[in-house]
């Protein structure tokens, strides 16, 4: 009798204390139960089928006229929608394939991203292939953030990247051929974007990011990363 | 002693609820997204589509007959007692000696004519030869947008 009593005051309180926590984050949030993060493209929120796991970037973009080191507007921001605030991350990732799976550098693409006013850049994560950054400042319900990429462009360089040389002559004219490496050749961006609860900030962010973020006073900003 | 077990054993149970129920506390979503593009890049590829004389004047034009838009430019080489001038629009020389196709060249377009004035020193009567060599390059383009010509990437025909 006694043994039973013991057990169902522990289980009650299990329970109490195991839903604190759910009950505690949504008195603080008091601005909804669902978190929703989405991505814009040139200003147009991208859509999927239900069938489709991830959404395509550069549908709406008329690349095939994409020249050698010229500067194409490309403006991508992620957008809240949930219906609680948020802190939003995005980690981008891009590489460049050829037929023959010859290595090129993705360097070569060359992004423009946010400059630090609007987006915090995790130099641990900077590599030729993509970098990691955190949106600073906290983001509503149905807003946008800043542009974390603004432009695309080819790097001159590939006009330097051959492959192969070779010279015919057809009544009495000389012609070079060249190969090059970039001819044919995959570009490929991958964004995804990550959205946590902005309450209880700075614990959300190193328990579910894994880094240390210092936030401002009312929490509405991340300052600095570590 | 079994009371102390029972105890034990229903403490852990609170410590592990109340770990998972802090874990399941936050609210988080990602999304993935990915796309790619192809390009292409042809040889420059400008031809001669005249090269004449015709009462005493040396007729010149071009054409891109590659894929991607050009520049190009002219080098005529002909005895030393000739002298070439010519006031064609688009063209220009330079110190260089090269004739310069002020215009970029789009896939399919041809150049104005460069007409150059033949005029040959002193009276006598001379045989000579002159050759027309053409050499285009692509389109760069600076930092603005704006397309330039890089000439050190050139292509002879």
């Amino acid at each position: 009798m006694r043994k039973t009593k013991i057990f169902t005051i522990t289980l009650a309180l299990a329970t109490v204390m195991s839903l604190y926590p759910i009950k505690r984050a949504n008195a603080i949030l008091n601005s909804g139960t669902t978190i929703g993060v989405c991505i814009v493209e040139n200003g147009e929120r991208l859509e999927k089928d239900d069938d489709e796991d991830e959404f395509t970037l550069f549908e709406s973009i008329d690349t095939s006229k994409t020249r050698i080191g010229k500067k194409y507007p490309y403006e991508v921001c992620a957008k809240n929608s949930g219906d609680m605030n948020e802190f939003v991350r995005v980690i981008i990732t891009k590489n460049i394939t050829c037929d023959d799976n010859k290595k090129i550098s993705p360097s070569l693409f060359i992004l423009e991203f946010d400059d630090g006013t609007n987006w915090l850049t995790d130099e641990k994560t900077v590599t030729e292939n993509g970098v990691t950054m955190y949106c600073k400042k906290m983001i509503t319900p149905g807003e946008e953030t800043a542009n974390f990429i603004k432009s695309y462009m080819l790097d001159n360089k590939a006009w330097g990247l051959i492959n192969e040389e070779t010279v015919t002559e057809e009544n009495g004219y000389k012609t070079m051929n060249i190969n090059y490496q970039l001819d044919n050749a995959s570009i490929s961006l991958n964004i995804t974007i990550e959205a946590v609860q902005a309450s209880n900030g700075a614990d959300v962010i190193e328990n579910i990011w894994g880094i240390e973020a210092e936030l401002n006073d009312d929490e509405t900003e991340i300052i600095s990363i570590n | 002693m079994k009371n102390k077990k029972t105890l034990i054993i229903i403490f852990t149970i609170i410590i592990l609820t109340i770990l998972s129920g802090a874990v399941y506390a936050y609210f988080a979503s990602q999304i993935e997204s990915n796309g790619d593009f192809s390009v292409s890049l042809d040889n420059a590829n400008v031809r001669i589509t005249k090269n004449q004389i015709l009462n005493g004047k040396l007729n010149v034009e071009l054409e891109n007959s590659g894929k991607e838009e050009q520049y190009a430019r002219i080098k005529i080489v002909a005895p030393e007692f000739i002298k070439l001038t010519s006031t064609s629009t688009y063209w220009k020389l330079e110190d260089d000696g090269y004739w310069y196709y002020s215009n970029m060249l789009e896939p399919g377009e041809k150049s104005s004519v460069l007409q150059l004035d033949i005029n040959v020193k002193g009276t006598q009567n001379r045989d000579f030869k002159i050759v027309t060599n053409v050499e285009s390059t692509n389109v760069w383009y600076d930092g603005n947008g704006r397309p330039y010509a890089n000439w050190e990437f050139t292509y002879k025909n």
